[in-house]
């Protein structure tokens, strides 16, 4: 049976019939199970296509043992990002192709600031989003992708707060009620 | 800086930084404080920092502090004044302690993670600290009082030739009921499933607490943020109304803290010929929110010609951004038009000397305050 027989679920391990050996892929080693091989195969690897099938099976040398080939499975690198500030943003007031905000540091090292930004500068999803009083994030920073390459990053994302919760304000009446009472505003 | 002599006449006015404030020695080492503010890169509240960098403890020396009214440029660090002046009664418009304004706290103040505050948050901080004196108190012992148009607020009648007495002169009642109507409409709002956000200011203002203070023979006119609208249904409002007021106090004023920030909103004829006497010192912080920069060429003009002597705390309420990361620097330049920080906190000094003549004011510009 060649691999690429298999449905492709079943890629990533197989039985290879005894007396061959498949070559070591990707730093694989071969081991000895029974009177067949196993061989697994790095998914990412059979994804692209370049899963050793037929061809790979058919490179094994003749009288030897039967073999376990394990592929290592290598973990695609993480894209990472570095931030350098991150604001939050409150819209002060909209114009017709500018609005201005009042940005307040995340990470408590820096003043608040007030700004003006393009309305083109927005995510055409956070466009509809925008209003006086409506929360957004402001994060500048370097992401390293998968390949190490850095991108500088400005990035305006507008918050998706939930709708009032009505249970929210009756607790805010009691509590209202309650610091009245405190206060000696009411019986 | 030195503290002032029994009868020295002192008035202090601070912004920006965040914030304005106005500090007033009413003599023998008893102050008023209205409203507070913080230094850039600061949480500290300049009107106390100031009593004590002098040697002045505020927890017994400050007598009256005045919340003008709750907008975010008006009390930032009002909480830990509350906090360290310990005997100070308090005092605020009785629209920020109905039900309606503390449902829209406690409701805003619940929200998680928004820190861009809108002085709600302040607010609620400052009810926190007089809750904390309310515990296992009589009512009476804390010191909550709310002010209204022709009240008297504080006085002391002794020596007979320094009598200090503090009026405040706003809001009318036909504010306060459209100050509860507009927190209303603002609580409704939170109940209509409208996304949340931030808690938007109420136009106009019709919390705004302006005073009338004597002490000896210096009268002062303290406008907060005190508008003038001056038609329906805001004609028993705003300056209009404090100027036809025949309760208020009639002796005319040779300071005036320029009502909001120079704004020609503010702006009332009246006031300058009934209110106050020709040409007196007018001092006043600058302000900028979004594209709104107080006070304009105009209004500085007007200004100009209406008083003395004009003085400003700092010349530009905000300046140029400038991150000490040069990455973050150059970004801020590619995605914004144009970003602002605070600028420095000013600090005008308006006195009188013990045994000087009561109109003469003696003016110390301090940590970039200037003529305007």
């Amino acid at each position: 049976m060649t691999a690429s027989a298999l449905p492709r679920a079943e890629w990533q391990q197989m039985t290879v019939p005894a007396g061959t050996v498949s070559r070591p892929v990707e730093g694989g080693s071969p081991t000895t199970k029974g009177d067949g091989a196993e061989i697994t195969f790095a998914k990412k690897s059979v994804e692209r296509g370049q899963a050793p099938g037929s061809t790979i099976l058919r490179e094994g040398a003749r009288n030897l043992v039967p073999a376990v080939v394990v592929l290592p499975v290598h973990a695609a690198p993480k894209q990472k990002f570095i931030p350098l500030s991150r604001r939050e943003g409150v819209v002060l007031e909209v114009r017709q192709d500018e609005f201005d905000a009042r940005l307040v540091d995340l990470d408590d090292d820096e003043d608040d600031l007030d700004a003006t930004f393009a309305i083109e500068e927005l995510s055409p999803d956070d466009v509809p989003l925008l209003r006086p009083g409506a929360v957004f994030y402001w994060t500048i920073g370097y992401l390293d992708d998968q390949v190490r390459r850095r991108t500088r990053v400005s990035d305006l994302r507008f918050r998706r707060l939930p709708y009032e919760d009505v249970t929210g304000l009756t607790d805010a009446e009691a509590a209202a009620d309650q610091i009245r009472r405190e206060l000696g505003l009411a019986d | 800086m030195t503290r002032p002599g029994d009868k020295d006449v002192e008035v202090h006015l601070f912004g920006p930084g965040y914030g304005e404030s106005v500090l007033v020695h009413l003599g023998f080492n008893e102050w008023l404080i209205v409203d507070s503010c913080v230094a850039r890169g600061s949480r500290v509240a300049a009107p106390t920092a100031y009593l004590e960098s002098i040697g002045i403890d505020p927890s017994t020396a400050v007598k009256v502090i005045v919340a003008s009214h709750w907008h975010d440029d008006h009390v930032r660090g009002l909480s830990e004044v509350v906090r360290k002046c310990k005997s100070a009664e308090f005092w605020c418009s009785s629209a920020l302690l109905e039900r309606e304004f503390l449902v829209l706290m406690t409701a805003v103040t619940k929200r998680p993670m928004t820190r861009a505050g809108s002085g709600v948050d302040e607010f609620r901080d400052v009810i926190e600290e007089l809750r904390a004196r309310a515990a296992g108190q009589r009512v009476a012992g804390i010191g909550l009082h709310f002010a209204e148009s022709d009240k008297l607020i504080w006085q002391r009648q002794t020596p007979a030739d320094h009598v200090a007495v503090v009026h405040s002169l706003s809001p009318s009642d036909a504010e306060r009921l459209l100050s509860m109507q507009a927190i209303a409409g603002l609580v409704k709002g939170l109940s209509e499933r409208r996304p949340q956000g931030r808690i938007p200011p109420i136009r106009p203002n019709n919390t705004a607490v302006a005073l009338h203070v004597r002490i000896g023979g210096a009268r002062l006119l303290l406008g907060a943020d005190l508008e003038e609208i001056g038609k329906p249904p805001w004609r028993d409002c705003g300056w209009t109304a404090v100027v036809a007021s025949p309760r208020r106090p009639s002796a005319k004023s040779t300071l005036f803290k320029v009502a909001h920030h120079g704004s020609e909103t503010a702006h009332c004829e009246p006031v300058w010929t009934d209110m106050l006497e020709s040409k007196p010192l007018a001092i006043l912080t600058p302000f900028k929110n979004g594209s709104v920069s107080l006070p304009t060429e105009a209004d500085a003009m007007r200004l100009r010609e209406r008083a003395g002597d004009v003085f400003m705390t700092t010349r530009h309420a905000t300046r140029r951004a400038k991150p000490a990361n040069p990455v973050v620097a150059r970004e801020f330049g590619l995605t914004a038009r144009a970003v602002w920080q605070a600028a420095a906190m000013g600090h005008v000094r308006a006195s009188i000397p013990e045994g000087e003549a009561r109109t003469e004011w003696r003016v110390a510009t301090l940590n970039g305050a200037t003529r305007l």
